[in-house]
């Protein structure tokens, strides 16, 4: 029914990191576990180790009930516990692990063909997987979208794994297809048959070359080509609901059932105009950002971005570990500071509007503490793509704007003014 | 623009390339009326824009903002407009007074750039167009390669007087200009509005640009030309008179520069649509009726009145109606 | 507290209500109520001072007749008497203008004399509803009338200046006069900018207070 197709067509600067090999990274400094996140009042655990105590990698460090286990993603000793300040998560209880050369531990191998949907699920949690696109457990998503054996809403759902990276500068998901495409298409198959779903694909927006390739190890049928523009809407046909996991969760899935390694890295992209060239690199969970700049010759005066362009958190202090929901690593020069403009009208920001909202209605009608019209704008379906603030000739910060109106729709909103005048 | 906010790019298309290309769209309108009138109409528009600009910082100062605020160009596109509406001899001092008026009256009490009701453009030029419209309807008989005298004002004795189109149009004689001058401009008018083909290609250049919305001025051009082929003039093919009723005083001029400032117009698509439809409606109606000559600055500030809630209805209108067809598919898919 | 006392505090409160209907929250300026006859009949100086009477002679005997009488009538009953006794007042008025003040200046401004008594209607709704004092509302009326004067005076002196080059009939200025300032758009221009500028006031005045209190905490 869009007359216009929506969302932006970003500029992107990928540069040649998709195409090479996946560097691993060996860490250099302590890397630090999150534990627990401190709430006002949480009991800080008690950890079962002594200090210099050996970890071997993959060993259960600390394990809520109900919470996945928290594994040492190295190998290395035991160097107490410490709390920190992360961007994205907050105030986390951590433990260090200072990298030693060790054991490994690992989970049982099974074969795939036996296992029950629960045994999976149950394996994805053992293996501590997340899902790279938003740091929530995979089992977790998995317990909540499954559906009973022949559900009749199975043909309409289709389990998505997310390869789009149709950001800026990342290329992570890229880089992992084309160097492990079989054992991603195996994990996203286990787990659409923990879900009892009969769809599934790979979506993906690799450039033609790369696509061959990728049409050519694992069949045509389960790659799923997106359009160009910013944010991803056509997941899938049309008319079908789909269910979104990122392509490395897949991967590390696989990886858990055929060989029983456990989930203790991720894939990340260092990019970004800071950098000389962009890479990819397979990473610990925990490793300090300071430390994997310092390996990939980066200067420490740049702005640290973690995630990407549109919706990457800026991270002030250097030495915060690396957590799963993060794929890319944001080195931006320094920028001048621009002062927003007045809203001109231009429109721009409602025609990419995924969400079909009007950004600048909505802005305005909070700026002007006219509440109740709020409502009626639905500004609480704003996902935060950013597309909006990336489109707006008056640099303004619409984006940020319109998810603040969506969090409070009362007389919470304090922090009223007219910005846009004098610096 | 906060630093630490997301996103961390940002385009680099800014609302003052958007000025800019208007600037360049009236440049080259007034190039094109050096070679009918001579260097005069440059005079006029320059001018123009200098009161315009020199209101601006009046009025940044006025409001003790700072005097960066008036280098978004906002008001030399305002002051180029309404020089461009001009008449080629019309006295030096009469435009001024537009774009003072345009930038103290209408823009600047109501908050500046972005925050104008009216079109400051067309709020001059109607004021213009109602107190003087002697003045800013006499216009000189056209011929190749005139040079206009360079003085304050020129008498109507001075040199030859030409009817305009629109004043033949409303007169209900039959237009004198055939149709190959029609399309380059060569007959009587103001110094930018009756550059056809140039004024289409400035369309094309700033819908391309992204500095005006399709949305708008399609809409408006389809109307005036429905409009047009209802009321065709006497004695005329039906092609030739939808050409002179188009060509005729503002009409294309008001949709390619005085339709696309986008601070008074529509934001949501189909809230543009209808805006583009109405106006080409009434602009064609004040061209007809109504005691001065070329009514489409009118027009221009009925409807700025009416687009906030214009857009406001139609982005609701439209919500609604995608919602009831997505209801229905659902319950087709589930029986 | 002592008698002395008393009078004082109703004598602040009467200048207080007085100011505040006159100037800060003047009928014409803030809620747009009778912009009518000054727009169309306020072109000259003559016919500003003479709507401005014809306002005071209607709104003050009313003002002082409609507390005695009108609590004692249904709420309905109360504008319809209200317009009647206006209507009344004001063929009182007229017919004085006719014959004893000039029948030109009758003949410009009769069609905009009927028009006060319905605007001065909204003027008062708000204190038809419940008691008040006749000593109150007389005040209110003289402020109502002071404001509407003050904007209708001045607006219409500037517009005959510019119209004519005369004030109140006798040359003044260059000479140079510009007729196009009696259409309907420069006295909304001119009411548009008092309105403006009044508004502007209060905010500096309410922002100079609010910094006082807040040095003085």
């Amino acid at each position: 029914m869009d007359l216009f197709p929506k969302g932006v067509v970003l500029p992107f600067q990928k540069g040649d990191a998709p195409r090479h090999k996946i560097d691993d990274f060996k860490a250099s400094a302590a890397v630090r576990v999150p534990l627990v996140r401190l709430g006002i009042d949480t009991p800080v655990p008690a950890l079962p180790f002594d200090e210099d105590a050996p970890i071997a990698l993959g060993s259960v460090l600390y394990h809520e009930d109900g919470e996945l286990p928290v594994l040492a993603p190295i190998t290395g000793r035991f160097g107490g516990t410490v709390v920190l300040q992360h961007p994205q998560y907050g105030k986390l209880l951590c433990a260090e692990i200072i990298p030693y050369d060790g054991d490994e531990e690992t989970l049982p191998v099974r074969a795939a063909e036996e296992l029950t949907t629960e045994e999976i699920l149950r394996i994805a949690q053992d293996a501590a997987i997340y899902d790279e696109l938003d740091g929530i457990p995979l089992a977790e998503k998995l317990a909540a979208w499954q559906l009973p054996e022949n559900d009749l809403a199975a043909p309409t759902c289709v389990l998505v794994a997310d390869a789009t990276e149709n950001d800026v500068f990342g290329s992570a998901a890229w880089a992992v297809l084309a160097e492990e495409p079989e054992e991603a298409l195996a994990g996203l198959q286990l787990a659409a048959k923990a879900l009892n779903f009969t769809r599934y694909h790979i979506a993906t927006m690799l450039p033609k070359t790369q696509r061959r390739a990728l049409h050519h190890a694992i069949g045509r049928v389960n790659v799923y080509t997106v359009g160009d523009e910013y944010p991803v809407t056509d997941y899938a046909d049309d008319r079908d609901e789909v269910f979104r996991i990122g392509i490395q969760a897949c991967l590390a899935l696989a990886k858990a059932v055929q060989r029983g390694q456990k989930s203790l890295s991720a894939v990340i992209t260092v990019a970004g105009d800071g950098v000389a060239a962009s890479r990819n690199l397979r990473v610990p969970y925990g490793t300090d950002v300071g430390d994997i700049l310092q390996q990939c010759n980066v200067n420490v005066a740049a702005d640290i971005v973690l995630g990407d362009a549109m919706t990457g958190v800026a991270c002030t202090d250097i030495h915060t570990p690396l957590l799963p929901g993060t794929t890319t690593l944001l080195v931006m020069k320094p920028r001048d500071v621009r002062v927003a403009q007045p809203c001109i009208g231009c429109g721009r920001c409602a025609a990419v509007c995924h969400a079909k909202l009007l950004p600048y209605e909505i802005v305005r009608r909070a700026e002007n503490m006219h509440y109740e019209r709020l409502r009626r704008l639905t500004a609480n379906l704003c996902d935060g793509c950013g597309a909006c603030s990336y489109v707006c000739p008056s640099d303004r910060d619409v984006a940020a704007a319109v998810l603040r109106a969506g969090e409070s729709t009362g007389p919470v909103f304090l922090n009223w003014g007219d910005e846009d005048d004098e610096p | 623009m906060n630093h630490n906010l997301a996103p961390h790019i940002r385009t680099e298309q800014k609302s003052i390339h958007m000025t800019l290309d208007v600037l360049i769209a009236a440049a080259v309108l007034c190039v094109f009326s050096v070679f009918n009138y001579g260097i005069r109409p440059v005079y006029i528009v320059l001018l123009s824009m200098l009161a315009a600009i020199v209101s601006e910082a009046l009025c940044c100062l006025i409001r003790r903002k700072s005097l960066r605020a008036m280098l978004d160009g906002s008001a030399a596109v305002t002051g180029a407009i309404i020089g461009l509406v001009m008449s080629p001899m019309v006295a030096y001092w009469v435009p001024m007074v537009g774009s003072a008026f345009a930038i103290i009256v209408a823009k600047a009490p109501f908050g500046g750039y972005g925050r104008n009701v009216f079109n400051p453009a067309a709020a001059g030029i109607a004021i213009l167009s109602y107190c003087t419209p002697r003045r800013l309807f006499t216009y000189p008989a056209i011929g190749a390669g005139m040079q206009l005298p360079l003085a304050m004002e020129i008498g109507a004795e001075d040199i030859a007087i030409g009817t305009s189109l629109a004043a033949q149009i409303r007169s209900g004689a039959t237009p004198t200009v055939n149709r190959l001058h029609l399309l380059l401009g060569d007959f009587v008018g103001p110094i930018g509005a009756t550059a056809t083909i140039i004024l289409l290609a400035c369309a094309a250049y700033l819908i391309i640009r992204r500095s005006a919305s399709a949305w708008t001025i399609l809409p408006y051009l389809v109307t005036c030309t429905i409009i047009a082929l209802c009321t065709p003039c006497a004695s005329l093919g039906t092609l030739h008179s939808i050409a002179a009723q188009l060509c005729a005083g503002y009409v294309l001029f008001t949709g390619v520069f005085l339709l696309n400032d986008p601070v008074t117009t529509p934001r949501f698509w189909l809230g543009r649509v209808i805006y583009g439809v109405l106006t080409g409606a009434l602009v064609m109606l004040l061209q007809q009726v109504g005691r001065i000559e070329a009514g489409s600055c009118f027009a221009i500030l009925i409807m700025n009145t009416l687009s906030p809630i214009i857009d406001r209805w139609s982005y609701y209108a439209w919500r609604s109606i995608t919602r009831l067809l997505r209801i229905r598919r659902e319950v087709k898919a589930h029986e | 507290m002592s008698k002395r006392k008393t009078l004082r505090r109703r004598f602040w409160q009467a200048a207080d209500s007085f100011v505040e209907t006159a100037i800060s929250k003047n009928l014409v300026l803030t809620q747009a109520i009778g912009i009518c006859p000054i727009i169309a009949a306020g072109v000259s100086l003559k016919n500003g001072v003479a709507l401005t009477v014809c306002t005071a002679v209607v709104l003050l005997p009313l003002s002082l007749l409609m507390p005695l009488i009108g609590n004692r009538l249904p709420k309905w009953l109360r504008p319809v008497l209200y317009v009647l006794l206006a209507a009344l007042a004001l063929v009182g008025a007229s017919y004085l203008l006719e014959t004893r003040i000039s029948p030109e200046l009758y003949a410009q401004l009769y069609a905009f004399i009927p028009l006060i008594a319905v605007n001065m209607l909204r003027a008062h709704n708000a204190t038809m509803g419940h008691t008040m004092h006749p000593l109150e509302t007389i005040i209110e009326a003289l402020g109502s009338t002071l404001g509407f004067g003050m904007v209708i005076c001045v607006i219409s002196a500037i517009r005959e200046v510019t119209i004519t080059s005369t004030l109140w009939g006798i040359p003044v200025g260059s000479g140079y006069t510009l007729p196009e300032a009696a259409a309907p758009f420069a006295a909304f221009i001119m009411l548009g900018f008092m309105s403006a500028m009044l508004q502007w006031t209060r905010h500096r005045i309410a922002a100079y207070f609010h910094k006082k209190e807040a040095e003085h905490q």
